[in-house]
């Protein structure tokens, strides 16, 4: 599998917030590599830094309060920081495209589902004449399963699960190369979300598509993700696939989150969450950043960041565990 | 500020986007279509030149208004068909909520009546032999004496048919003007929601300042300083309505862009003219079509309160401010004089301000 293409590679990513109080350090040194067809989970708390990420790589980052400090992101090989905003234009929603967390603001109201699939058409794909572009704008609301006798209707006619299934239509318009998906499926009810990510999955494996899936629910990684990254205060401490994270977990941050499972088959009298809580981003704690709430923690770990350390193939973490400065023993989920 | 050197954008956004460059063309090729049917029925000049007898042709002069007419509704169809979302499916719901309130269907009648006068309106009466000449020898003609519903004035000429001629300057204007300030001051305030920044704050304390100034006295210190005449009263009522449009257009625009719609139309690639253009301004149009019906209300005040104190139009032209200022000294031995002009400032306005809130009802459905 190391053969396989590599559409994304992001090394050393910084990016920075600045607001009244402080400046946010959203994402701190973030490193990933995405090959084609894949999904990548990016998982963690709220505040963790996976929007920010996601929002980095389409270049979106609110400016002037949020700005990317350094780091590269190379998409099919090509630095994008250093793109300008026209090129940049022309790679969002053709080769790059988002979905976004909640289907109901992120369609506009006054306009029909069918001009906004278009919409994305038309700016990209401008060769194709008004007709062809209207025939590929139907054929996409077919291929998320909604009838084309709905093109013309307007967003607030639909439901929920149809609207983010609108949203998909319109993100796989182009046939981006990568998909980004912002918590698709987190404003929806269990039963829909099941449906979405199917979808999602089916037609990510019918256009190869590689896709980002953010997400703080670690079922729906389980379900869908090929490789799995944990952000921790703005780095991913943890990074392999599905089964190196939930069957050989090695970071006790993430052994801290399937802690916080509940089980279905231990009766808990109490839930058995991380205690502390998420670091502020303006206030990072010093050396690694989850040590004031690791019960692992050294006094090493308060002064020294912890490298990225190879643990199997390509099972990355950082924890000073693995540099053999800490001891302790980390359980998987299966154990948990 | 790398969003402002986008001008090429927008020249490349109008040549290049299908729907706005066949409206523009299909505005253009109107407008040329009219004055060739006014050529065309040998109708050309006559409207604004007098014949030897001093009169000019009524047709023609129905003509030229019924084009002017025309144009506006051309306009306003470009407008339409620009932010066709929302005309489209949404009109039939919002012309449903309309219907439903009394209120407003008596506010469009009245207003739809006053249209048809104006259109008329050298139908109903010879501009040149009942309007505006004098007639000495039947000055103060009681109302409903023969030939005269409402009688006559100090000079002589019938009230009636100087007021359905003064529907037809009030309308015009009022319309006129405030559609002017709506164009630059929603632009202005879109430019500056959307932008924010220094941008934001120049724009905005600029029109601060304008708004500072009671609009009367801002509409007085223009029309001193340009002249009294037809085009310098737009020109006047149109800068001091301006700020209002900026403001509701801002705020508006300020609520829309922090949406997820718009960064999810920014993540497909689209530039910051289009989002405007495309995503923003149909989202706001419900306030300006409201403020912008009431705004009418206010500038055919405004005009009256001009003519009334000599900046507006200049007599003999029959305008309801005017007509009210030249009866005023007549007021105790000839009060039709001024109550018939009063009446129909009144009526007008409050017809639009019916239909205004009306509208603002049926254009929020949270209202309901």
């Amino acid at each position: 599998m190391s053969e396989k293409e590599i559409v994304l590679e992001i090394k050393d990513l910084v990016v920075e917030y600045t607001s009244e109080s402080g400046i946010v350090h959203a994402v701190n040194g973030l490193n990933m590599v995405l090959y084609a067809g894949d999904t990548f989970g990016l998982v963690g708390e709220t505040g963790a830094g996976k929007t920010t990420t996601a929002l980095s790589i389409m270049r979106l980052v609110a400016e002037p309060q949020g700005r990317i400090i350094s780091g590269s992101i190379k998409f099919m090989g090509e630095e994008l920081l250093t793109k300008s905003e026209v090129e940049m234009r022309s790679i969002r929603g053709g080769m790059i495209s988002m979905i976004f967390q909640d289907p109901m603001t992120s369609l506009n109201p006054v306009m029909t589902i069918g001009e906004q699939i278009l919409e994305v058409i038309e700016i990209h794909q401008t060769t194709l004449s008004k007709e062809e572009a209207l025939v590929r704008a139907e054929e996409m609301l077919e291929l998320v399963g909604i009838p084309k006798q709905r093109f013309n209707e307007y967003p607030h006619q639909f439901s929920g699960g149809m609207k983010q299934r609108v949203v998909i239509a319109i993100a796989l318009a182009c046939n981006p190369k990568l998909i980004i998906a912002d918590e698709p499926t987190t404003a929806l009810d269990v039963t829909i979300q099941a449906q979405v990510l199917e979808l999602m999955q089916e037609l990510q494996k019918e256009l190869n598509t590689a896709m980002i899936l953010i997400t703080h629910d670690l079922g729906v990684v389980a379900q869908v993700c090929d490789h799995v990254a944990i952000m921790y205060g703005g780095q991913i401490v943890e990074n392999g696939t599905v089964e190196d994270i939930f069957r050989r977990t090695k970071h006790p941050y993430t052994e801290g989150l399937f802690g916080s499972i509940p089980n279905l088959i231990n009766n808990v009298e109490r839930l058995n969450p991380i205690k502390g809580l998420t670091p502020d981003p303006t206030n990072l704690p010093s050396g690694c950043a989850f040590h004031p709430r690791c019960p692992y923690a050294g006094d090493i770990c308060a002064t020294k960041n912890p490298v990225e350390t190879k643990v199997l193939g390509g099972h990355i973490v950082e924890c000073m565990i693995y540099e053999g400065l800490v001891k302790g023993e980390v359980k998987g989920a299966d154990h948990a | 500020m790398e969003q402002l050197h986008q001008s090429k954008d927008l020249f490349h956004y109008i040549v290049h986007h299908k729907n706005i460059k066949n409206i523009f063309i299909g505005y253009i090729v109107g407008s040329l279509s009219i004055i060739l049917i006014n050529l065309l029925l040998g109708y050309g000049t006559e409207a604004f030149i007098p014949n030897e007898a001093g009169e000019f042709n009524q047709v023609a002069r129905t003509v030229h208004f019924t084009s002017l007419v025309c144009q506006f509704l051309l306009a306003v169809t470009f407008i339409a068909f620009l932010f066709s979302h929302m005309f489209g499916s949404q009109l039939n719901s919002v012309i449903t909520r309309l219907r439903k309130n009394p209120m407003a269907v008596i506010g469009l009648f009245i207003l739809i009546i006053l249209t048809i006068f104006a259109t008329f309106a050298d139908f109903i009466a010879n501009y040149e032999l009942v309007v505006i000449k004098q007639n000495l020898s039947n000055t103060f003609a009681t109302p409903g004496s023969k030939g005269h519903i409402f009688g006559t004035d100090e000079f002589g000429r019938d009230i009636f048919a100087r007021i359905v001629h003064g529907t037809r300057i009030s309308l015009t204007i009022g319309f006129v003007a405030v559609s002017a300030s709506i164009l630059v001051g929603g632009f202005l305030g879109a430019v500056a929601g959307y932008y924010g920044g220094w941008l934001d704050n120049v724009v905005m304390r600029v029109m601060d300042v304008f708004l500072a100034i009671p609009s009367i006295l801002l509409s007085i210190a223009i029309v001193s300083a340009l002249g009294p005449s037809l085009i310098n009263l737009v020109i006047a009522i149109s800068i001091s309505n301006m700020p209002v449009y900026a403001r509701i257009v801002r705020a508006s625009v300020l609520s829309i862009r922090g949406q997820e719609f718009i960064e999810a139309a920014h993540a497909i690639g689209a530039n910051n003219i289009y989002i405007i253009v495309k995503h923003i301004l149909p989202n706001v149009m419900s306030p300006i079509i409201v403020q912008g019906t009431l705004g009418v209300a206010g500038a055919i005040l405004s005009i009256a309160g001009l003519s009334f104190i000599g900046l507006g139009v200049q007599p003999p032209t029959p305008e309801w401010g005017s007509m009210l200022s030249g009866g005023r000294s007549f007021i105790r031995k000839a009060p039709w004089v001024t109550t018939y002009p009063g009446v129909a400032i009144m009526m007008s306005i409050l017809s639009l301000n019916l239909l205004g809130d009306g509208l603002r009802d049926a254009l929020d459905p949270r209202l309901k």
